[in-house]
């Protein structure tokens, strides 16, 4: 049983060292690139090695990583905390306010970033200029011979920046002890596939397309690392199919806006497209029955899986292939005691994150006294044991692409525009609309702002429906805003 | 290259993609609302759009695309 990355690098140089550890298409020479095991543990000793000599004893310290996925990514994360220190990775996709806000809070001893942030954002060079360092700075390094376990599993390694519900960002704090304790979520269904299939998992690749400051890309990168499997990466959706195309892989983590693609290739008979992709694992936001059973039908092994940052990842799981389950998010797992309080799903156990990062206020909303946190879900548990979600309780919008978006964050944009008396951000259908009081000639005027409003979002955050009312918005008896 | 045909390209992607059909769509349409396309079906036509006209569109663009017109002007300008 591996506890730690500090074991799981042993593991990789010892029992699987000579197995496929990761594959990317390398933009360069236009061709598959591939690295074992021995190599990826080699890596992580020369940044542990890199981390040392340009920043001594980096202990608790935090470290930043601002970039699109790469196997230099994988290295930086998992190297940073193995040495000791804090691993901060951001969204590549925020704008400065956003990047900025957590930087501060961090307060990191250096920036690992690709170029791509500082290109459209000038402001990080400005500011952060005397710490920014290229993502492969480890490779002018030896490795590390002396590399040992950290002190305390226990201690804070990762901080995980997920969507506040009042506008800002909450740096989710997570030890290693968080992440192999809800290891088993990750690592168990496999024997499902096998037992339900009797297909040979020993040799399955799982392409990788979920940005790696996500939960669940974070996790299954150290769940598949353990077992020995490879993992294909794809940098960017963008070339989802090139690179699905080019590497051979069985199994997907998927979000809604994926597997629509998907679907909709095996509907319109271009499965040769997907390249022997056979295992879904559907996660991150609520999926249409309907084409899960569709894709059932078609020969696709078809998981769904619940977890929060909060929880790193570890909630319920589910595998069966029953019509009669599509819509429960499956069983609770045993990593965790679960409860419903007045509906809402709370859980109780070692995946449990430390709280929020200098937020002990924000903390005791989710934790109460007896360690349990409240997920803000609100479900509803069967006598055989499945779990369905019903609704929610805290005023955040989870997108078709797994994204967590803070209406708040939003209506301060749109509130901007001098026009608008009140407005509310919702979700309408599968999209993020906007609910806008403002007088009736000034309708276009705020059609345009929103329109322009979003050239500054990424693609995943755009307000693509506006309402408009010409009376006040409803409130409830305190004076707030009905949503 | 004309600013019709690259319209005519467009459209196709767009069929192909996301089944919009080509008289649905005008310069002012905007992708995910008039058009209804998801974040994922909006990178798989610009990968697409790259691929049929032979360049590299840089991420940072990707926010400036969010009316077809927008997609037009930047392949007049950038396309050979």
């Amino acid at each position: 049983m591996i506890t730690s990355l500090y074991q799981s690098l042993c593991n990789m140089e010892t029992n699987i060292a000579d197995r496929v550890a990761l594959r990317w298409y390398d933009e360069k020479t236009g061709s598959v690139a591939v690295v074992h095991y021995a190599k990826y543990a080699q890596d992580l000793r020369r940044f542990v090695a890199f981390l040392r000599a340009e920043y001594g004893d980096v202990r608790g310290k935090r470290v930043a990583i601002l970039a699109r996925n790469s196997y230099q990514y994988v290295i930086c994360m998992y190297g940073m905390v193995i040495a000791g220190a804090v691993a901060v990775p951001l969204n590549l996709g925020k704008d400065w306010d956003g990047i900025s806000y957590e930087l501060g809070l961090t307060e990191p001893v250096c920036i690992l970033h690709d170029g791509e942030f500082a290109e459209r954002e000038p402001e990080l060079e400005k500011a952060y200029g005397s710490i920014l360092q290229p993502m492969d700075a480890f490779s002018a390094y030896e490795p590390a011979q002396d590399v040992t376990e950290v002190e305390d599993l226990s201690a804070l390694a990762f901080i995980m920046f997920t969507s506040g519900t009042t506008g800002r960002s909450k740096g989710v704090m997570l030890s290693q002890k968080n992440l192999f304790s809800a290891m088993p979520a990750f690592l168990d269904p496999f024997d499902d596939v096998k037992r339900y299939t009797g297909w040979n998992t020993d040799e399955f690749s799982s392409l990788s397309a979920l940005p790696m400051f996500h939960i669940s890309a974070m996790t299954s990168l150290v769940s598949w690392s353990i077992t020995g499997h490879s993992i294909n990466l794809c940098n960017n959706l963008k070339y989802f199919y090139r690179d699905l195309g080019a590497m051979h892989s069985e199994v997907m983590a998927v979000v809604p806006v994926l597997l629509k693609s998907i679907y909709s290739d095996v509907m319109k008979g271009r499965r040769d497209r997907l390249n022997g992709l056979c295992v879904l694992t559907c996660g991150a936001a609520m999926f249409d029955p309907k084409m899960l059973s569709d894709m059932m039908e078609k020969g696709f092994f078809v998981a769904q899986m619940y977890g929060l940052t909060e929880t790193c990842g570890d909630g319920a799981w589910n595998s069966s292939q029953e019509a009669k389950y599509l819509t429960s998010v499956g069983h609770v797992d045993l990593s965790c005691e679960y409860k419903l309080d007045d509906g809402e799903l709370c859980m109780r156990g070692d995946p449990i994150m430390l709280g929020y990062y200098k937020d002990p206020e924000g903390t005791a909303e989710v934790i109460d006294a007896d360690g349990w946190f409240h997920t803000g879900d609100i479900a509803r548990v069967e006598e055989d044991g499945y779990m369905y979600l019903t609704g929610r309780k805290k005023n955040v919008i989870i997108l078709d692409s797994g994204e967590n978006v803070s209406p708040e964050e939003l209506e301060g944009i749109v509130g901007k525009c001098e026009a608008v008396k009140e407005c509310i951000v919702k979700e309408m259908g599968q999209k993020i609309g906007v609910v806008v009081y403002c007088d009736e000639d000034k309708q276009p005027a705020v059609r345009d702002f929103i329109t322009e409003a979003n050239r500054t979002l990424p693609l995943y955050k755009r307000m693509s429906a506006v309402e408009f009312r010409t009376e006040p918005l409803p409130r409830n008896a305190m004076g707030k805003l009905l949503r | 290259m004309e600013r019709a045909e690259i319209i005519s390209q467009i459209l196709a992607i767009l069929e192909d993609v996301a089944e919009v059909s080509p008289e649905d769509v005008s310069e002012s349409s905007v992708l995910m609302d008039d058009l209804d396309l998801s974040s994922m079906e909006i990178l798989t036509i610009v990968a697409d759009l790259e691929e049929t006209f032979g360049l590299r569109i840089p991420e940072k663009e990707l926010r400036n695309f969010v009316t077809m017109g927008d997609l037009v002007d930047y392949l007049a300008a950038n396309a050979g």
